[in-house]
């Protein structure tokens, strides 16, 4: 009985000391970009590169931005987290040839034109490709990162992925839409 | 049968703080172990699986994902991975997983399931929901899990808080909170088709498919079978009561804009169960058994519209009906209920968050007669208004927290009940979190133990018969719950302590009439009435513990330790020690997760449960081992070979011969399982 109303005492007060409390800036919890995020350190987890790719001789697992970039600080929340043994490192670059280190591309909006050179490019090289546009996997991008009725989803074009040598974990593809690349976007 | 020479309360006490020191060092030893590993910044969001990351939802509107490591109650998460590498093929299989819940099985198709003590057959203390949906069933006050058939590979989570749910959940959630979430249609897209069978669970089959409609629309429907064998006597030989059930179902999400989504989800189930109970018979000196073929059937259907107006404010409108035809040996009922429920959440000021509720619930409840049990009034119909308020208040932001709410219902048993609760939670750095709570709950009084006629036979006590009677005065039982834990979460391992001291005053008890002669020839007849004359308390910890030593092995350890302290001086404690001795005082669960090259995986789960001293159980403690070897054969093709309970040919885990129920026990068995996916 004492109890109740103790806890009813306390409700009361708190609701009169609050509604005159001063107004609060709060970081938002976690917010898209931050899960997506999330979602790049998975794939460099669950992705095996090739042993000239050098994943183990270098310094840090680089993840590159390569154009607008969409997550800005939300980015954070993997930074420095280790992944195949070295901390995770992100670098932000307007051309290919700034990120060239990287073992995983992070391109951002680019011109479908901007997008097609830029694969072509890094096409055979082993460094997964992610993006979000909406075709991006069919023009040969490996994995696409998209939200669906509220809920991060990817796809991934295995294709282009087994042809730059990415052994990528039956985990992952399991939970991947699996596309293949538009015959009329096939460049060989 | 195993004679327990009774406990040595000594000998308790040391093999408790020996566990202790094991599981102290353990956690001590995983810590040190991984001090070496990078340290480095770590938010919630990278130790979350895949399948988690894709279950949270997000939209540019930036809404508060709630995860459960900001709860402040003793919350344990089963996740779709969890249940998937168990090899579980029912839900109570894998709550065995969690510390603080209590899982024994009677029989192929009777479970006792219980949170913090007071196990039982139907356990009136546990409160489980499916997709919000109660599966508590207030006639005879437990769940019965034999007809919650659920497709594993449907859901996403099963949630459970050990504790007071009562603020947000209501009366009954006494002792705990189970809600089973099943996935969106969207994220069980394709087609799946599984297909096992194997020595109890003699057969298993499923096939599932998913699609769009339209560009805003998605859906799922399946069909489920399922047959298990009947378990053993405790002399080897057959017991009697094997099932089979068969269920339908299907779900369709509508999201017609960024703000609002519709849900429109039910199933059907059918199926029998063979059933044997001891019945009186005119003879006293033996024991008649009756045996039957029970029915069992049901539906429901259910409608959600959640409504998003802000980033810190959305709405939850839900409808549901649900029919549940059920029989056991000694009784049948048929239960149609039909709720409404709205939630409101909102933000107050700069530093509240504000969730309030209200539900109206209709329960039409009729039970047949057998020879065994009677209700009186065999048919009646109850109505629950309930009103819930919860205020989240930023004490320091981002830090400190302070969480108010209390429920408010009114039943036609007795009347208006209040459960208000207070939880405090500091977050003094990201992966650390401490909380604390204090709340009251009750568990109003079932039709069972207000309208019951139960009669029957004990077996060990041939010649005599119990007589249970309700009691139309029958009160709630109350609980005041003092809990705090504490949670970590590392890189590589995380660990969860909840400690808990729970008050009980006017719990259920049966007081002794004057016993008489009946029948001829005249056998004795002992009534019982059912008062609220027991009171007590019960204390314990519960630790969960998870470590990843190596990329390809992940370890899931929980602990679980309960003292249960109940007077009922009105039979001289015979039943608070029978009530005492039917809940083990001691749990352990350890599960080794391996990852092996080629799709191979191999998981193993050691369990232990200590031992039931009570009169009527007798049941000694036991390890046994589960193990799993699964394959990622082909992109589709995954097959799984099972084996439980290996380390004994049979054992026994909970009697209910207090219902008349033969004893039965457990049996080594083996499945193997193949599963087609398609998308």
């Amino acid at each position: 009985m004492r109890l109740k109303r103790s806890i009813y005492m306390l409700m009361a007060g708190w609701l009169l000391w609050s509604a005159a409390g001063p107004a609060m800036a709060e970081a938002p919890p976690a917010s898209e970009y931050q899960i997506k995020a999330a979602f790049l350190y998975n794939f460099a987890k669950f992705i095996e590169w090739p042993a000239d790719a050098h994943v183990a001789d270098a310094q840090n697992f680089t993840i590159g931005i390569l154009g607008p970039d969409p997550f800005g600080p939300d980015i954070a929340v993997i930074e420095g987290k280790p992944v195949k043994g070295k901390p995770l490192h992100v670098v932000r670059g307007h051309t290919l040839e700034e990120l060239k280190g990287c073992q995983v591309l992070f391109i951002g909006a680019l011109s479908a034109a901007e997008l097609a050179q830029s694969l072509k490019h890094i096409s055979a090289r082993p460094v997964l490709t992610v993006g979000e546009g909406e075709g991006f996997a069919h023009q040969g991008g490996m994995i696409r990162l998209m939200t669906v009725e509220n809920r991060v989803r990817f796809e991934i074009n295995v294709q282009v992925a087994d042809r730059a040598r990415l052994k990528i974990s039956s985990h992952l593809l399991r939970l991947a839409r699996i596309v293949s690349t538009d015959d009329a976007n096939e460049s060989q | 049968m195993h004679p327990n020479p009774g406990r040595n309360s000594n000998a308790a006490t040391s093999l408790w703080s020996r566990w202790f020191r094991v599981g102290l060092l353990l956690v001590l030893a995983a810590g040190a172990a991984t001090a070496a590993a990078a340290a480095s910044y770590a938010g919630d969001l990278t130790a979350l699986s895949i399948e988690e990351l894709m279950a949270i939802e997000v939209s540019s509107l930036s809404r508060k994902s709630q995860r459960l490591s900001d709860t402040p109650a003793a919350a344990f998460v089963i996740t779709a991975e969890d249940i998937r590498r168990s090899g579980a093929t029912s839900v109570p299989e894998a709550l065995r997983m969690v510390p603080g819940i209590q899982v024994a099985r009677i029989g192929a198709d009777k479970w006792a399931v219980s949170s913090r003590g007071f196990n039982d057959w139907f356990s009136n203390k546990l409160l489980v929901l499916m997709d919000g949906r109660t599966v508590y069933n207030s006639v005879y006050s437990g769940v019965n899990w034999r007809d919650q058939d659920v497709l594993l590979e449907d859901v996403a989570r099963i949630e459970v808080i050990r504790g007071p749910g009562a603020s947000l959940w209501g009366a009954n959630a006494v002792n705990g909170v189970i809600n089973i979430v099943t996935k969106p249609a969207i994220e069980t897209q394709g087609a799946l088709v599984t297909a096992g069978a194997g020595t109890e669970a003699r057969a298993l089959g499923a096939a599932r498919y998913g699609g769009a409609l339209g560009s805003a629309a998605h859906y799922a429907a399946y069909l489920k079978y399922a047959e298990h064998d009947a378990t053993a006597t405790p002399a080897g030989d057959g017991s009697y009561d094997d099932y089979r059930l068969a269920k339908v179902g299907g779900r369709v999400d509508w999201q017609p804009a960024e703000r609002d989504g519709f849900t429109l989800q039910g199933d059907y189930r059918e199926g029998n169960a063979h059933g044997s109970a001891y019945i009186p018979t005119p003879d006293p000196a033996g024991l008649g058994i009756a045996e039957s073929r029970n029915d069992l059937g049901g539906g429901n259907l259910l409608a959600r519209w959640h409504h998003t107006f802000s980033n810190t404010s959305d709405l939850v409108a839900q409808a549901y009906y649900d029919r549940s035809d059920s029989e056991f040996a000694i009784y049948a009922e048929t239960v149609d209920t039909y709720d409404l429920d709205l939630q409101h959440r909102f933000a107050l000021g700069a530093r509240q968050e504000i969730i309030w509720g209200l539900g109206y619930r209709l329960t039409r409840g009729d039970v047949q007669s057998t020879p065994t049990m009677r209700f009186d009034p065999a048919e009646r119909s109850d109505e629950l208004f309930s009103l819930f308020v919860q205020d989240e208040i930023a004490l320091v932001p981002k830090k400190l927290a302070l969480i108010v709410g209390s429920k408010f219902e009114e039943n036609d048993f007795t009347g208006t009940e209040t459960q208000p609760n207070a939880r405090l939670r500091w977050t003094p750095h990201e992966r650390h979190t401490l909380w604390a709570a204090v709340s009251q709950a009750v568990r109003t009084p079932s039709r069972f133990v207000r309208d019951v006629s139960l009669t029957h036979a004990v077996l060990d006590y041939p010649g005599m018969q119990v007589a249970i009677h309700g009691n139309r005065d029958f009160d709630s039982e109350e609980l005041t719950a003092y809990e705090s834990g504490y949670r970590f979460s590392g890189d590589r391992w995380g660990f969860d302590l909840a400690l808990f001291y729970n008050q009980y005053d006017r719990l259920g008890t049966w007081v002794p009439g004057t016993p008489f002669l009946d029948g001829s020839p005249p056998y004795l007849v002992v009534p019982f009435t059912t008062v609220n004359e027991m009171e007590g308390d019960t204390y314990g910890a519960e630790v969960a513990v998870e470590w990843q030593p190596l990329a390809w092995w992940r370890l899931q350890g929980a602990f679980s330790c309960l003292r249960m302290e109940l007077d009922d001086p009105i039979t001289g404690n015979i039943i608070s020690a029978s009530v005492e001795g039917q809940s083990p005082e001691q749990q352990f669960s350890l599960r080794s997760a391996m990852d092996f090259p080629h799709g191979f995986e191999l998981d193993l789960w050691l369990k232990y449960v200590d031992d039931l001293p009570a009169e009527l159980q007798h049941i000694p403690a036991y390890w046994e081992l589960d193990a799993r070897l699964g394959w990622q054969a082909t992109r589709n093709w995954s097959f799984d070979l099972v084996g439980q309970n290996l380390l004994d040919d049979r054992h026994p885990e909970f009697t209910a011969v207090l219902f008349g129920v033969p004893r039965a026990e457990i049996e080594r068995s083996a499945y193997i399982k193949a599963t087609w996916r398609f998308q």
